[in-house]
């Protein structure tokens, strides 16, 4: 199947078994390595994108079911939390960084910063094994301004 | 994943004669049904999506609280009125899945959660008549942490993972499907020998909406191993009117320790707000429960839950 | 929150928190891990895992599978069979092992059948037309049922399911629990726990030129044991490379991981073309080399009534699932600290290695050291109790004093450093013990229940080989070797290149670690300097990542190749400006006559004259700048004949203090850390800014495996944890604020006295925890005996009043 999608701005047409996931699509089909699979069942985060602005784990969603659809991936993320997150140390090993950074930038939009607590509450949808998770709730924190 | 057919459906009438084709499922939010699609435990042929239908309602009024099929976790946990007027359904849909999945994942979709139970979830087919009905159920002399206490049969034991469900319940929701209107608890279908049948409704039937009628104060208290994105242990909805320390009018529900949300269907009227009375009050509910080896446990935690939801403000566990 | 770390005037960079150089490539996805190549005709696997723990494969119906539209081909374990040698293997040759599985499945998960296919999703229709025929046999599941009489055996060759049995003893066990006032004993549990790295293992295998197989990989340590991969696909080793793909989080679980490039290798031979075999998260947590340590003890303590503790007696059986691809590896790693900080000369270490229908163990952060010192504290604890001694005076009164270092235990093994009062009484003092003790009081009359817990652990540091044999009388391959290596070339202009001769490991921060100390050797800004790393066909020894093992060699390995590269320059300069040798000196990129500091040549102007000027050369001089330095293991003794002394293999012993002050809530066994201290002495701190990292990582998978994480297999054998809804990894919300802090003896053996730390903090807190939660529910006689304890454990020890 056909479908249309705006990638981090760009028109992309992509033809794809409507089995495809939205990660798939893009890691595979479009080539946007980036976003990464951890755990491919919504339980780990490193997938996470934005779509119409709001974020949510790639891999349990559908390609076909995004047509038109506004997709923001870490090549297009643009956002003083990764600057932060450099400050920081907000990472070991990196491969939930894109994940975390993307739902960073989200939980920052979204507000849920005027604790550390909530912070923590809401980066929990996203495992980083290394455990930096002191590190990116003060990056958030930072760029909320509570620093 | 078995590769599987997809249409896009622009209307409730159009989506209602996708779905009435013999192997076709809706989808919404995705993040149940594509799950399932990747254990190959859900193989349809079809997938009719109705995320784009005009379902997305909140609304509160006069007359209580609406909430379209595909109105969003977060967009309802977030409703200001929601919050405050129906704190039992902000606090359960915020003790949910993750952030992520909750701006996936829809009301209709998170009460057509199966069952679950590591068994049914496992990554092979293992014996399991939820899967394939007749095969047997491994998780009966397997582990059984997860296990029900109420209204589990020879052929399952598995428990209901939805939280919002549980706060349904206990605020006397009703549920407006394509079909009928029908009260929350009586969505949910005990397994029986049939467990592979989840709700009670029809093949092709579509819940549109959900309606609360006004509410009295209310709360979920949810007991979990991890401080978050974890299923219950057991969890409790409360909501209850009381004065001067003792409860006017009361219903509670359960969930975590039954295939389905569990009503507690005792009278709480006229008990004192105290620990002791409490547990003499809620004592008869629990002497049905059965459970297995390993869920023994939950009975007294759910007891005590009851109480803490009753008694204190939200504490240790259930903290937003 | 962190101490700052000592003042090191001699240094320049060392000892300083600078940001990591690799990070910028992670905020925008570009870590390049193997899950990211993409070769051009690539094919894409999927495996069959067995649904049975135990069975006896009947025929396999291949046909329908290879009819699926993208599927290219399908292979079993009997096509292993015939063309192939067994896996790499350190265990006992009767235990053999192919990627897929030959005859019999011996776990729930172990792969079965390999599909190979133009996508991954075209694999997977593959697989799911594969016909198995299945003959289910008796599964092994609990360990101790298994070295008993008439259980089932995994592996007829062998014989029975025991695959490894020695007693160890050292010093006088016997007379000195006959001669102790109090004997403390106990039955402990660890639970099967795994790195679990998001980022799973996975390889792209492509068939090169001249028969050759090139394999892009993320399994670690390759340098050191690739002739064994290449054994195993019958390929001299000579047309067998790796290229090193950075592994996005290892812990362990990427350790030599054998069976995934072993498997990629098979199938691109098979195939004739690139295959990419990465582990989706199911082949991961079922099928992995690694899962982590799953003993079971009976350990009895000796200790006079003063509180001194005389003698130790162990008694440990190990389920090690179905295979023994790394011997009993682990128990060396106990071995290394089996006294922990305290004067301890008697030791009996019983172990049994027993196979079960499970995965196979390998490496997860401790190796098995993390368990010991579990156990050790556990019982020191026990002991204290019993004596009414408070946790820290128990601790003070055995410690190893800090001018007995060096200092020999029992079992052969050095402690080169240490001041163990020093690291408790800084964690004393950042804690607040006495503040917390009253504030703890103060609870408990409003019916709360806050528990603190004190423990002091070893944490041992850069492996030498001579633990992967010392088990055996006649070991067939006696190595003593472990060294890393590195080359350091100045180029044309005079920038730094450094090439690793090991895989990255991303979360060892390898380029900080290098720039840092090329940095500090030549005074040049270490984000100036260069990063890479060899393939196999190109590199010198090294032995990778683990056993906190990199930071020491590769500063050896540096320090020794900046020795030559020095050497070489200033013969240069001292030629071009007429100087003696010895009258040079190197100040921030510069090389100049001490004392004449106008009379200088810069990196770039000496560069230029070793590759372009030959006849300025002095003579005798190649032209070029380049140097490497193979740095073996600085402190490696062979173990006696009869194994009464095991030798020095794991002498550069850090040290750690946890203190856990946590929260029980009584009516729902849940919990809460109030508080968490957690200094640790890793002799010399390079960087401190990514030690806290590791710290606080480390400790954080304490927490897992102390609270969360279990991979469980049912009485069947069935395994119940095949996703992170019942595997649970600690989250943000889990895992506290650590206070961190820092103690420094440098070790007297390594260069700049760097000790590892990379594993340091999961070797420590579960301890903490447990010894938190007996405290806080010291008046219901709780004692945790086993991990990882969850709220129903806690619970049913409250009801029952007995320990589990």
């Amino acid at each position: 199947m056909r479908v249309r999608l705006r990638v981090n701005g760009a028109e992309r047409q992509v033809d794809v078994e409507p089995r495809v996931t939205l990660l798939d699509a893009l890691r595979e089909v479009i080539g946007l390595t980036g976003t990464k699979k951890g755990c491919d069942r919504g339980e780990c985060g490193a997938c996470t994108v934005h779509v119409n602005g709001r974020r949510i784990d790639a891999c349990m969603t559908l390609a076909v079911m995004h047509e038109g659809d506004e997709i923001t991936t870490i090549e297009g993320l643009d956002h003083p939390v990764q600057r932060a997150f450099l400050e920081h140390d907000a990472f070991q090993c990196g491969f939930c960084t894109p994940g975390q950074l993307m739902s960073a930038a989200a939980c920052l939009a979204e507000g849920h910063t005027g604790s550390d607590a909530e912070i923590r509450e809401w980066m929990s949808g996203n495992t980083c094994r290394c455990a930096a998770y002191p590190h990116i709730v003060a990056a958030v924190r930072e760029v909320a301004g509570r620093a | 994943m078995r590769d599987v057919g997809y249409l896009r459906v622009g209307d409730t009438a159009e989506a209602l004669t996708a779905a009435a084709r013999p192997g076709a499922r809706l989808i919404a939010g995705g993040t149940e049904l594509v799950n399932l699609l990747k254990e190959r435990i859900e193989q349809p042929d079809l997938l009719v999506d109705i995320s784009r239908l005009p379902l997305t309602d909140i609304t509160v009024g006069p007359d209580g609280l609406h909430l379209g099929a595909l109105a969003r976790m977060s967009d309802v946990a977030a409703h200001p009125e929601v919050r405050s007027g129906y704190p039992a359904i902000a606090q359960a849909l915020e003790l949910s899945a993750s952030p992520q999945l909750r701006n996936m994942a829809t009301m209709g979709g998170n009460l057509m959660q199966r069952t679950r139970c590591p068994y049914f979830r496992a990554d092979h087919d293992l014996p399991c008549n939820k899967r394939r009905p007749g095969s047997g159920c491994s998780a009966i002399d397997g582990d059984h942490r997860a296990a029900a206490i109420f209204g589990a049969s020879e052929s399952c034991v598995a428990t209901h993972p939805s939280d919002l469900a549980v706060a349904l319940v206990a605020l006397d929701a009703q549920v407006r499907t394509t079909a009928r209107t029908l009260p929350a608890r009586d969505l949910h279908r005990l397994p029986g020998d049939q467990p592979h049948r989840d709700t009670v409704l029809d093949h092709g039937e579509m819940i549109l909406g959900i309606d609360v009628p006004v509410s009295p104060p209310s709360a979920y208290l949810k007991v979990r191993e991890r401080g978050s994105y974890e299923f219950a242990l057991v969890s409790v909805a409360v909501a209850a009117e009381t004065s001067g320390g003792v409860i006017r009018t009361a219903r509670a529900a359960l969930g975590g320790v039954a295939p389905k949300p569990w009503p507690l269907d005792v009278d709480l009227a006229g008990v004192p707000l105290r620990r002791d009375e409490l547990r003499a009050a809620i004592a008869p509910a629990f002497a049905a429960a059965r459970p297995l080896p390993g869920s023994e446990f939950k009975i007294e935690l759910a007891q005590r839950a009851v109480v803490r939801a009753l008694t204190k403000p939200i504490g240790l566990m259930g903290e937003t | 929150m962190a101490t700052s770390i000592e003042e090191k005037p001699d240094f320049k960079w060392i000892g300083k928190s600078i940001r990591r150089v690799e990070d910028p490539r992670y905020l925008v996805g570009r870590g390049g891990y193997i899950g990211d190549i993409k070769l051009p005709g690539m094919l894409y696997t999927a495996v069959l895992r067995s649904p049975f723990a135990h069975a006896r494969i009947g025929s396999i119906d291949t046909g329908e599978a290879l009819e699926v539209p993208g599927v290219v081909a399908v292979f079993t374990g009997q096509d292993c069979k015939e063309k192939m040698n067994p896996c790499a293997n350190f265990g006992p040759p009767t235990i053999t092992q192919y990627p897929l599985a030959v005859d019999k499945v011996r776990y729930c998960g172990e792969a079965v059948v390999a599909v190979v296919a133009e996508s991954r999703y075209a694999a997977e229709d593959g697989v799911e037309a594969v016909e198995v025929d299945f003959e289910p046999l008796d599964p092994v599941v609990d360990p101790i049922a298994a070295i008993g009489p008439g259980a089932p055996v995994l592996h007829e060759e062998h014989g029975n399911n025991l695959a490894y049995e020695r007693i160890f003893e050292f010093g006088e066990v016997d007379d000195a629990f006959r001669e102790a006032d109090v004997v403390v004993e106990d039955k402990l549990h660890w639970g099967r726990s795994s790195g679990m790295p998001l980022d799973t293992c996975g390889a792209v295998a492509r068939p090169a030129l001249n028969g050759s197989l090139e394999v892009y990989c993320n399994s670690l340590n390759f340098n050191f044991f690739i002739w064994l991969v290449a054994a195993a696909l019958k390929l001299p080793s000579n047309k067998f490379t790796v290229i090193p793909v950075p592994a996005g989080g290892s812990f362990g679980s990427k350790f030599f991981a054998h069976k995934v490039p072993t498997l990629a290798g098979f199938l691109a031979l098979q195939t004739g073309r690139p295959v990419a075999y990465i582990e989706d998260r199911l082949d991961h947590i079922t099928n992995s080399d690694h899962h982590g340590s799953d003993r079971y003890y009976d350990v009895r303590m000796g200790l006079k009534s003063d509180g001194t503790i005389t003698a130790l007696d162990v008694d440990v059986v190990d389920d090690y699932g179905a295979y023994l691809q790394f011997g009993v590896g682990t128990h060396g790693n106990s071995l290394s600290q089996a006294v922990g900080p305290y004067r301890l000369k008697n030791l009996r270490y019983r172990l049994r290695a027993a196979l079960t229908n499970k995965c196979q163990q390998g490496a997860y952060r401790g190796f098995g050291s993390e368990v010991q010192n579990w156990v050790l504290e556990r019982m020191v604890d026990k002991a204290a109790r019993q004596l009414g001694m408070g946790p820290e005076e128990i601790r003070r009164h055995n410690f190893i004093q800090p001018d007995e270092f060096p200092y020999k235990i029992p079992t052969g093994n050095i402690y080169d450093s240490g001041n163990y009062p020093a690291v408790l009484q800084r964690a004393i003092e950042m804690l607040d013990l006495d503040k917390w003790r009253t504030e703890q009081e103060r609870a408990r009359k409003e019916g709360r229940h806050i528990g603190i817990g004190v423990v002091t652990t070893q944490e041992r540091s850069v492996f030498s080989s001579t633990e992967f044999w010392f088990w055996f009388d006649k070991p067939a391959f006696p190595l003593t070797s472990s060294p890393e290596s590195v080359t350091l070339t100045i180029d044309p202009t005079g920038e730094f290149q450094v090439q690793m001769h090991s895989q990255a490991m991303w979360g060892n921060s390898p380029e900080t670690v290098a720039a840092m100390l090329v940095a500090e050797e030549f005074g040049v800004d270490p984000y100036k300097v260069n990063v890479s790393y060899a393939d196999s066909a190109h590199s010198l020894p090294g032995t990778g990542p683990g056993g906190s093992r990199f930071t020491v060699m590769i500063a050896g390995a540096v320090r020794g190749a900046s020795k030559r590269l020095r050497a070489k320059l200033f013969k240069i300069a001292a030629h071009e400006l007429e100087a003696s040798e010895d009258d040079l000196e190197i100040v921030e990129g510069v090389v100049r006559v001490k004392g004449v500091p106008d009379k200088s040549r810069s990196l770039a102007e000496l560069a230029s004259t070793a590759y372009f000027f030959a006849l300025n050369l002095p003579e005798g001089v190649e032209s070029g700048l380049e140097e490497s330095c193979t740095y073996d293991h600085p402190y490696t003794t062979l173990p006696s004949d009869d194994r009464k002394d095991l030798g020095v293999f794991y002498p550069f012993m850090g040290h750690a203090c946890h203190i856990a002050v946590i929260e029980i809530d009584a009516e729902t066994g849940t919990h809460k850390f109030l508080d968490y201290v957690a200094v640790h002495d890793a002799g010399t701190v390079v960087n401190p800014k990514t030690l806290a990292g590791h710290v606080t990582g480390g400790a954080a998978q304490g927490i897992g495996s102390a609270m969360y994480e279990e991979l469980v297999y049912d009485e069947d054998g069935q395994f119940k944890c095949s996703t992170f809804m019942d595997y649970l990894i600690p989250t943000a919300m889990e895992v506290p604020e650590f206070k961190l802090g820092h103690v420094e003896t440098p070790s007297p053996y390594t260069e700049f006295g760097i000790k590892g730390g990379g594993e340091g903090g999961r070797m420590v807190a579960p301890a903490a925890i447990s010894a938190a939660i007996d405290d806080a529910l010291s008046d219901y006689g709780v004692r945790i005996t086993q991990l990882p304890i969850k709220p129903s454990e806690i619970l049913r020890q409250i009801e029952t009043g007995t320990q589990s």
